[in-house]
């Protein structure tokens, strides 16, 4: 992960919390939730709750609102985080109430990425739940003139058992909002826990199937207008001149505003402002950055790794190690540009009046939307509300704050709410692409087949260059070699080397994994090769390079061997590794670990070949990642992970011809159907009571899996994402 | 100035002021409010914007509204209405399987696959697992519910053949599984 990243990963963590404003529809659609679950806030709590921190609120009724300050997307945190801190307050479930938090300076910066949102929440929400039920506990046990220690709490109740006396945690919030807070409150224990380790229903399941939950783009206020934006064709093209007659005299079509990178087209409906988007003619000069294409980036990425790069690793002697190797083997891989599509295309609401803009985005990145709105508006960040919404996936594209500045941009010139809206074209023509990569790996075995050296250079524009005013691409630049830096073999002469390049045509964002993906499929289609090399089964291969239970030190944390051995093993048993597959098919194995996350992983991918097409039949995946809040959640955000990894696998790329993208939407661009969609089997294996990440870590590991088993089945050695119908043609 | 269209939306009659060839999903959106039917492409290729069209499920942004006054137009709005029991708050039965099962994750596709999995169970109250993935084929999930929602098809196809909508979570089991 760049320092980025990381620094914006922590701040969200310190103080996390997601935000939704739910309107009176979707108060009724709660109407429709299953008896005892938590439901979506209605509105705001009364008056009189009492608030013992940023998080929870307790109302007279029994009522007790939890804020969340991460975003949901899909992967269940407006569930999963309000259950740590209820488990930890003993609060009843079926009165709590979920709020979105909005980005106020009480609940901190928020941003929602990294897998980082239940491993970061644990201890911060556990902490406020425990201070509440502590100050309930005194508040009871003041009115009872006993002590505190004598009072426990269940359900939301206060119970003096001696007595048989009890009190409800409505009935107290009066007076526990007298009581003093402790600063640091006990907590429970695994086996106390009671909601944490339970499937309790997604609390925006209700609304969702009714068709009442909003998204960004369901959002509707007083006077709105629906606008759509004509962008550069490549990064800093210059608006030379545009013509909006044939625009404006489309039904609907109110006008048109210049923006420095783009033209908007306002209208009374979203239909319209398409087709005076599609009416519009504007003249760009597409500037330098038009002489690139896709054949020219590669190019320069393997020129890159032909050569010494900035070292990010070096232990042992890897040259010796290597020279002096039995058996040498070398291999170069690559992956391609990629686009996020999100099912909710891009949009933003906003409004600007009296100096504050009010935004109402689909976005993982509140805190980064208000201070880049705020700089392009020239206010300061406090004028600046962002309301954060329901989104139609994120997947590290809404980590970008591009769609809310042109809303704010917008909503000022017109002096009236405007919702910009994105097509699908420009969603995928103008998103931040996950950055390609050029892996050149080399290895030597000795004569009893052990790795004596490993060599891994990688070279990648990363989006970390973009986002340094002063970056310098002759430093060591972390991003890139997140995943490679930290290979999880234990392997005595280790070098590992990184090069980028700036000034792309198109920007390059992050996608779910992030590098670890890319650097993992080349880690372990390379493993594979080596057991091949050595001629090993890929299993035992693998178990022998993670013996030894004392951790890894990879320079910048520790992993722990012992951890991605048992799901390695675990995943081998449960695919039937070493017994025959199906007629017709083959296994691949990986394994992998999201050191940031603190999550290991092993899949084994079973796949045929039907009429010369790869056909993925089965994946079994062994995942621990700590203790596990909500298995089921947790289970389809595991399935979900590996569905994005094979969307990955087959036919994902985006390819550029003189500085422009030049994909569209989803017939050129696909994405994994159900007919593709294989038997998916998740085991959860925890090895630490602290969550680690889930969201992303099994996404790396299943490219591999599918690549090993297609060589087992085939013979054929691929080293390039994605697998194209070509591949196995001829 | 665009002429208005009378179109019959979940057994009500709306007057649509638009050009004859706006397609019904921003109709529906914009015009009338429902944003229950979603936009993912504008292109017919995921099938977010999916509605039932005389009962057949059909893409609504590929749809022209000139075309379709005197067709019955079913949203998600009308889904459970249209269940047959009179009471607007009583889910169809499958989109009381796909609460129980907890098929959704972002949602946003959800509601196109409810539309085509309703459908296809009109027409086919028993699918095979190869004929549910035929039908649904047209409906992308990026979230990768995809193994959750054939499941979920099975069951509201034995659960709608026993005829009696259930709630499987009874009262006071704290909502879990």
């Amino acid at each position: 992960m760049s320092i980025a990243r990381r620094e914006f990963l922590a701040g969200g963590a310190a103080g996390l919390l997601v935000g939704v404003f739910f309107n009176a529809p979707l108060a009724r659609a709660a109407q429709l939730a299953v008896p005892g679950s938590a439901t979506p806030a209605a509105g705001d709590p009364p008056t009189q709750a009492w608030a013992p921190n940023a998080w929870v609120q307790v109302a007279p009724n029994g009522d007790i609102y939890i804020w969340v300050g991460k975003s949901e997307m899909g992967q269940g945190v407006r569930t999963a985080l309000p259950q740590i801190l209820a488990d930890e307050m003993d609060a009843d479930w079926s009165r709590v109430r979920v709020e979105q938090a909005p980005t106020l300076p009480k609940f901190g910066p928020m941003g929602t990425g990294g897998s980082t949102s239940v491993m970061g929440s644990w201890d911060p929400l556990r902490k406020a739940g425990a201070q509440a039920r502590l100050a309930l506990i005194g508040a009871a046990a003041q009115r009872w003139r006993v002590k505190p220690g004598e009072c426990s709490t269940f359900n939301s109740y206060v119970i003096h058992s001696a007595s048989g006396k009890r009190l409800s945690y409505g009935e107290l919030a009066e007076e526990a909002a007298r009581q003093p807070l402790e600063e640091s409150p006990a907590l429970k224990g695994a086996a106390q826990r009671t909601l944490v380790g339970k499937s309790l229903d997604r609390v925006d399941g209700p609304a969702i199937v009714a068709g009442k939950a909003q998204y960004g783009i369901d959002v509707r206020r007083p006077n709105m207008v629906f606008a759509a934006l004509e962008r550069w064709p490549v990064v800093e093209a210059e608006l030379l001149s545009y013509n909006d007659s044939a625009a404006r005299r489309i039904p609907g079509v109110l006008q048109t505003v210049k923006l420095p990178h783009a033209v908007a087209v306002i209208a009374t409906n979203t239909w319209a402002a398409f087709e005076g988007q599609r009416a519009l003619k504007v003249r760009w000069n597409p500037g330098p950055r038009a002489l690139q294409s896709t054949g020219s980036i590669f190019a320069l990425m393997h020129q890159s790794v032909r050569q010494p790069g900035n070292v990010a690793r070096d232990e042992g002697n890897e040259e010796g190690a290597f020279q002096a190797a039995s058996k040498k083997v070398e291999a170069v891989y690559e992956t391609p540009f990629l686009a996020h599509v999100a099912m909710e295309p891009m949009n933003c609401t906003a409004e600007v009046s009296n100096g504050h803009c009010t935004l109402w985005a689909p976005t993982q990145n509140p805190t980064r939307v208000q201070m880049d709105v705020a700089k392009a508006l020239d206010i300061s960040p406090d004028k600046v509300l962002v309301n954060v919404t329901l989104m139609g996936g994120g997947f590290g594209r809404r980590l970008e704050s591009d769609y809310g500045v042109e809303a704010a941009l917008v909503a000022r010139a017109l002096g009236r709410p405007v919702q910009v809206i994105w097509t699908r074209e420009d969603d995928v023509r103008h998103d931040a692409f996950r950055p390609p990569t050029v892996h050149a790996l080399r290895a030597g075995i000795d004569g009893s087949g052990q790795v004596v050296s490993w060599r891994h250079r990688v070279s990648s524009p990363t989006p970390a260059a973009q986002d340094k005013k002063h970056f310098d691409a002759r430093k060591l630049e972390g991003s890139v070699v997140d995943g490679a830096s930290d290979v999880h073999y234990r392997i005595p002469a280790i070098r590992i080397e990184q090069s980028t390049h700036e000034d792309l045509p198109v920007r390059v964002g992050w996608l779910r994994g992030v590098y670890p993906n890319q650097n993992g499929f080349a880690n372990e289609v390379f493993v594979d090769e080596l057991a091949a090399a050595a001629g090993q089964d890929p299993f035992e291969f693998r178990r022998g390079l993670l013996a030894g239970d004392e951790p890894i030190d990879t320079g910048h944390g520790k992993l722990y061997p012992a951890r991605l051995r048992r799901v390695l093993e675990l995943a081998a048993e449960r695919a039937g590794w070493g017994t025959p597959p199906p007629k017709g098919r083959a296994r691949g194995i990986s394994c992998t670990v999201l050191d940031w996350a603190h999550t290991y992983v092993s899949q084994v991918a079973e796949v045929s070949l039907e009429n010369q097409l790869p056909r993925v039949h089965r994946i079994v995946a062994v995942i621990d990642c700590g203790t596990v809040v909500n298995p089921e959640l947790a289970r389809m955000q595991a399935e979900s992970a590996i569905i994005f990894g094979l969307s990955m696998t087959f036919d994902q790329a985006v390819t550029i011809r003189n500085g422009e993208p030049q994909q569209h939407n989803f017939y050129d661009f696909p994405v994994l159907r159900m007919p593709q969609a294989p038997l998916i089997e998740i085991h959860f294996a925890p090895g630490s009571d602290r969550p680690g990440g889930l969201g992303e870590p099994p996404v790396a590991g299943v490219s591999p899996a599918v690549f090993n088993a297609l060589f087992a089945l085939t013979g054929k050695r691929l080293r390039r994402l994605p697998i194209t119908a070509e591949d196995f043609q001829g | 100035m665009p002429k208005a269209f009378a179109l019959l939306i979940n057994g009500r009659q709306f007057m649509v002021a638009a050009p004859a060839e706006q397609p019904l999903l921003w109709a529906l959106r914009d015009n009338l409010g429902l944003t229950g039917t979603k936009f993912g492409c504008g292109a017919g290729l995921c099938g977010a914007c999916t509605v039932h069209v005389d009962g057949v499920a059909m893409r609504s942004c590929q749809l022209q509204v000139g075309h379709l006054e005197g067709k019955h137009i079913t949203t998600i709005e009308g889904l459970a209405a249209g269940s047959g029991t009179g009471d607007s708050r009583t889910p169809h039965p499958v989109q009381q399987v796909w609460l129980e099962l907890g098929v959704a994750q972002c949602g946003y596709c959800q509601v196109g696959q409810i539309m085509s999995a309703t459908a296809l169970l009109a027409s086919n109250p028993h699918p095979s697992d190869e004929e549910i993935d035929s039908s649904m084929s047209g409906n992308i999930c990026r979230c990768g519910t995809y193994n959750t929602i054939r499941k979920a098809i099975h069951e509201s196809a034995r659960r709608m053949a026993e005829g009696k909508p259930r709630h499987a979570i009874p009262a006071g089991s704290g909502g879990q599984r």
